[in-house]
C-alpha cells in the first residue's frame, strides 16, 4: 500500500512537470512568434513614420516612431529614427528603464514566471512540502513574477501617457482659451499626458515645460484621441 | 555662408616633403585666367581641368580631375569649392576637401590641391565645360625696391635731439623706422595678400544623345554599368504581415536617373510605392550604391515568390540598351491559401507616397491599442497555471474523501485473485478509514481496544481479520480465493451493521 502511494505520487510530480513544460513551451513559441512579428511591425512603422516625414508630416511621423518604439525598443533602426527627429528623453528614470523592455516581453515574463512558480508550488505540494527548499523556489519564483507584473503595469501606463503634439501650440498656464502661454510646442513635440480638465490636458514636455493645451492637438502614442 | 579651407600653412613645409617624378609629371593647365588683378609674379597660381577622352552619352558619368597649384605663396586658403560653370551638367561626388600633394618644376616646390568627381551632362552637343574656383593667396614679393639712402649711409643721422625744439623727437622715431625697414626688406619682400578667382576650360565635349531606336518602354534614363540583387527582411511571414523587399543597384554611372518602379501588385501580393536611400561612392571609387525599399503584403498563406524586377539601361561602353534584372525571392507565408480581402489601394509606382498610401500603410501596422499587452491578458495567461494548482491541491485533498470507496474495490479485487496478505492489509486499511471518518476521529484512534470499546461484540470479526492480516503479514501464507470472500462479506457486512 505503502508503495502503490510512493508511485502514485511520482505519477503526479511528472504530470503536473509535464503539464507545466508543455504550458511554457507553448507560450515560448507564442511569445517567439508575436515577438517576431512585432519586430517586423515596428519596422513598417519606422517606414511609415520616414514616409510622413518625407511629407512633411512630423507629428505623423514622430507618432509612428514611438510607436515603433514600444515594439522594438532596442533596434537600432528605431533609435536612429528617433534621434534623426530629435526625440527628447521623457518620463521618469523609472519609466525610461521599464520603457527598454516592450510591454510585451514584460507580458511573457510575467506568464512564464508565473508558470514556474506554479511547477514548483505544485511539485512541493505533491512532495508533501517538506524542507526550506520546496518553498524557496516558488518564494523566488513568485517575487520574479510580481517584479514583472510591476513592469507590465509600469509599461502599460507609461506607454498610455505619451502624447505627440500633432499642430504648433502653445502652453498655457491654465486651463482656460484665455489663459497665457509660456511656451510653445511644435508639430512632433513628445509630451507626458496627465490630467484632463474640460477639453485640456496638463503636460510635461522634455525641456521641463509644463502646462495645459487643448486636447485636440495631442494624439495618444497608445489608444485613439486624446 | 563661404568655405574656406586653408591648403596648407607655408610653401615651405609643403616644399620640405619628398616629391617623386611622376608627381612632377603631371599635365599642364588647359587654361588659366584670373579674374583679380595679376599677382606680381605671373604663373603663381592656375587651375587644370583633365577629361580622359572628348566624346560621352547624354547621362553619362564622365569623370573628372581638377588640379589646382600654387608655387612662391606664404599659404593659400580656398574661398569655396570648385564650380562648373557650364550648363546642362550636374557635378556629383566632387570632394569637399581636395587631396594636397607637391610637386618639384623647374627646381620649385609645388603645391597641388587635387579634386576628382564625375559629372553628368543633362543635354546632347558640343559642351564646352569651364569651372572656377575662388581662393586667397598670400606671399612676400622677392624683389625690394632700389632704396635710395638721404643719409649717405649714415644709420644715426637723424636722431639727434635738440631740447629747444619738440620736433626733434617726431624726426628721430621716424628715422628709426626708416632704419628698420631698410634692415628687413630687402630679406623677406612686402607681404601681399590677394583674392582670386582661378578659371580653367576644357576642350570642348562632344555629347552624343541615347538612341531612340530599341529604346525600352522602361526605361527611365539609366545610363552606366549596374548590378541588382534582392532581398526580403523575413523569408517567413503570416499572411497579412508585411515584409519589406531590399533592392540594391550598384555599379558605375549616375544613380540618381536609376528609378525603380518595384514589383506590382497581384494576387499573391499588395504592393506599396518605393522609397530609395542613395550612398554616394567612396572617395578614389566609382561605384555607388541605391538601395530600394518596397513594402509588400502577402494575401494568401503559402510558398509565394516575389517577381524578378527589371531594370532598363544604356551602357555606354556597348552603345546599346540592356535589360537586368533581380532573381525571384520566394516567402514562405502561413495562413489561409485563399487570397485574404486585399482591395489592394496601390498608387502609381515611383511616386512619393501620397496621405492615402500612408493610410493604407498604416492599415498593415497595428492598432494602438494593441502596442501593449495589459495585466488582463497577462491575467488569462496565468489561468490556466492557476487552474492546475488547484487541481493539484484539490488531489491533495481528496484521499481522505475517497479512499474508502478504492478500499473496498481493492478488497473486493484482492479477495478474488486470492491474494491474502493484500486483502487483510487493505481490510485493515479499510477498518482504520471507515470508523476514524465515520467518528470524526484521526486514524491513530482508531485501535483493537476503541473497536471493542464502541462496537462491543459487532467488532469481534472486524478484530479477528486485523489480527490475521499480522498473521498473514508476518507468517507469509495465503488463504484460497473461496475463504478470502466469505471474510470479504464479512467485513462488508459488519462495517455496514456497525453503529
Amino acid at each position: 500500500m505503502t508503495q502503490h502511494r510512493s508511485t502514485a505520487r511520482a505519477v503526479k510530480t511528472l504530470a503536473a512537470i509535464a503539464i507545466t513544460l508543455s504550458a511554457v513551451g507553448a507560450l515560448g513559441g507564442v511569445a517567439a512568434n508575436e515577438l517576431a512579428s512585432e519586430s517586423a511591425q515596428a519596422g513598417t512603422l519606422v517606414t511609415l513614420g520616414k514616409s510622413a516625414l518625407a511629407n512633411g508630416d512630423p507629428a505623423a511621423a514622430v507618432l509612428s516612431f514611438e510607436r515603433a518604439r514600444l515594439l522594438a525598443p532596442r533596434a537600432f533602426e528605431v533609435r536612429s529614427a528617433l534621434s534623426g527627429v530629435g526625440d527628447p528623453a521623457l518620463g521618469p528614470w523609472v519609466a525610461r528603464t521599464v520603457s527598454w523592455i516592450t510591454p510585451r516581453e514584460w507580458s511573457f515574463m510575467a506568464v512564464g514566471f508565473g508558470w514556474i512558480t506554479v511547477l514548483l508550488m505544485t511539485v512541493a505540494i505533491v512532495r508533501g512540502r517538506k524542507g526550506l527548499l520546496a518553498w524557496l523556489g516558488p518564494l523566488c519564483s513568485a517575487a520574479i513574477l510580481v517584479l514583472s507584473m510591476g513592469g507590465v503595469v509600469e509599461s502599460n501606463v507609461a506607454s498610455r501617457t505619451l502624447g505627440v503634439v500633432t499642430e504648433p501650440t502653445g502652453v498655457r498656464v491654465a486651463p482656460y482659451e484665455a489663459a497665457g502661454a509660456t511656451a510653445d510646442l511644435h508639430a512632433g513635440s513628445v509630451v507626458v499626458i496627465g490630467e484632463r480638465y474640460g477639453d485640456f490636458l496638463q503636460v510635461r514636455g522634455a525641456d521641463g515645460v509644463s502646462g495645459w493645451v487643448a486636447s485636440g492637438v495631442l494624439r495618444r502614442v497608445v489608444g485613439s484621441g486624446a | 555662408m563661404k568655405h574656406r579651407h586653408a591648403v596648407v600653412g607655408s610653401i615651405a613645409l609643403a616644399a620640405s616633403l619628398a616629391v617623386t617624378g611622376a608627381q612632377a609629371a603631371t599635365v599642364a593647365p588647359s587654361a588659366v585666367t584670373a579674374a583679380a588683378p595679376a599677382p606680381a609674379r605671373p604663373g603663381r597660381a592656375s587651375i587644370g581641368l583633365e577629361v580622359v577622352r572628348a566624346t560621352w552619352w547624354v547621362g553619362q558619368s564622365i569623370p573628372v580631375v581638377l588640379r589646382a597649384r600654387f608655387r612662391d605663396v606664404d599659404g593659400v586658403t580656398l574661398e569655396g569649392t570648385p564650380e562648373f560653370k557650364s550648363e546642362a551638367v550636374f557635378t556629383r561626388d566632387l570632394a569637399r576637401e581636395p587631396h594636397q600633394s607637391t610637386e618639384i618644376v623647374d627646381g620649385e616646390p609645388v603645391l597641388v590641391a587635387t579634386w576628382s568627381g564625375t559629372i553628368t551632362p543633362s543635354t546632347s552637343g558640343p559642351l564646352a565645360l569651364s569651372v572656377e574656383l575662388p581662393v586667397r593667396l598670400r606671399f612676400h614679393e622677392a624683389s625690394a625696391p632700389v632704396f635710395r639712402d638721404p643719409t649717405d649711409g649714415d644709420p644715426f643721422a637723424g636722431m639727434d635731439i635738440d631740447p629747444a625744439d619738440p620736433s626733434s623727437i617726431q624726426r628721430m622715431l621716424r628715422s628709426f623706422q626708416q632704419s628698420f625697414s631698410r634692415t628687413l626688406e630687402p630679406s623677406l619682400g612686402r607681404a601681399h595678400d590677394e583674392a582670386l578667382t582661378l578659371r580653367a576650360s576644357a576642350r570642348p565635349l562632344e555629347i552624343k544623345a541615347l538612341p531612340v531606336a530599341d529604346q525600352p518602354a522602361a526605361f527611365s534614363g539609366a545610363v552606366g554599368r549596374f548590378d541588382m540583387r534582392a532581398s526580403v527582411t523575413a523569408d517567413r511571414v503570416h499572411a497579412s504581415e508585411p515584409v519589406t523587399l531590399l533592392i540594391k543597384v550598384q555599379g558605375q554611372g549616375d544613380l540618381d536617373r536609376v528609378e525603380l518602379a518595384g514589383v506590382a501588385s497581384s494576387a499573391d501580393w499588395k504592393a506599396y510605392p518605393t522609397t530609395a536611400k542613395t550612398e554616394a561612392p567612396v572617395a578614389g571609387k566609382a561605384v555607388g550604391r541605391k538601395t530600394f525599399e518596397q513594402i509588400l503584403v502577402p494575401l494568401h498563406g503559402g510558398s509565394l515568390t516575389i517577381p524578378p524586377v527589371p531594370l532598363a539601361v544604356f551602357d555606354p561602353i556597348a552603345g546599346r540598351y540592356t535589360a537586368i534584372e533581380t532573381s525571384p525571392v520566394t516567402v514562405t507565408v502561413e495562413g489561409a491559401l485563399e487570397a485574404a480581402t486585399a482591395a489592394a489601394a496601390t498608387p502609381s509606382p515611383g511616386v512619393a507616397p501620397s496621405v492615402a498610401t500612408r493610410a493604407a500603410i498604416a492599415a498593415t501596422v497595428p492598432p494602438p491599442e494593441s502596442l501593449v499587452v495589459s495585466p488582463r491578458t497577462v491575467g488569462w495567461r496565468l489561468a490556466p497555471a492557476l487552474a492546475l494548482l488547484l487541481g493539484v491541491i484539490a488531489l491533495r485533498l481528496r484521499p481522505t474523501r475517497s479512499e474508502e470507496p478504492s478500499l473496498r474495490r481493492t478488497l473486493r479485487r484482492t479477495a478474488k485473485l486470492g491474494r491474502g496478505t493484500a486483502f487483510f492489509e487493505t481490510a485493515r486499511r479499510l477498518i482504520v478509514v471507515h470508523f476514524a471518518k465515520r467518528w470524526g476521529v484521526a486514524e491513530g484512534e482508531i485501535t483493537a481496544d476503541t473497536l471493542r470499546q464502541r462496537l462491543g461484540p459487532t467488532a469481534d470479526p472486524l478484530l479477528a481479520a486485523m489480527s490475521t492480516a499480522d498473521a498473514l503479514r508476518f507468517g507469509r501464507a495465503d488463504l484460497q480465493p473461496s475463504e478470502l470472500g466469505a471474510a470479504c462479506a464479512t467485513i462488508e457486512a459488519n462495517l455496514r451493521d456497525a453503529t
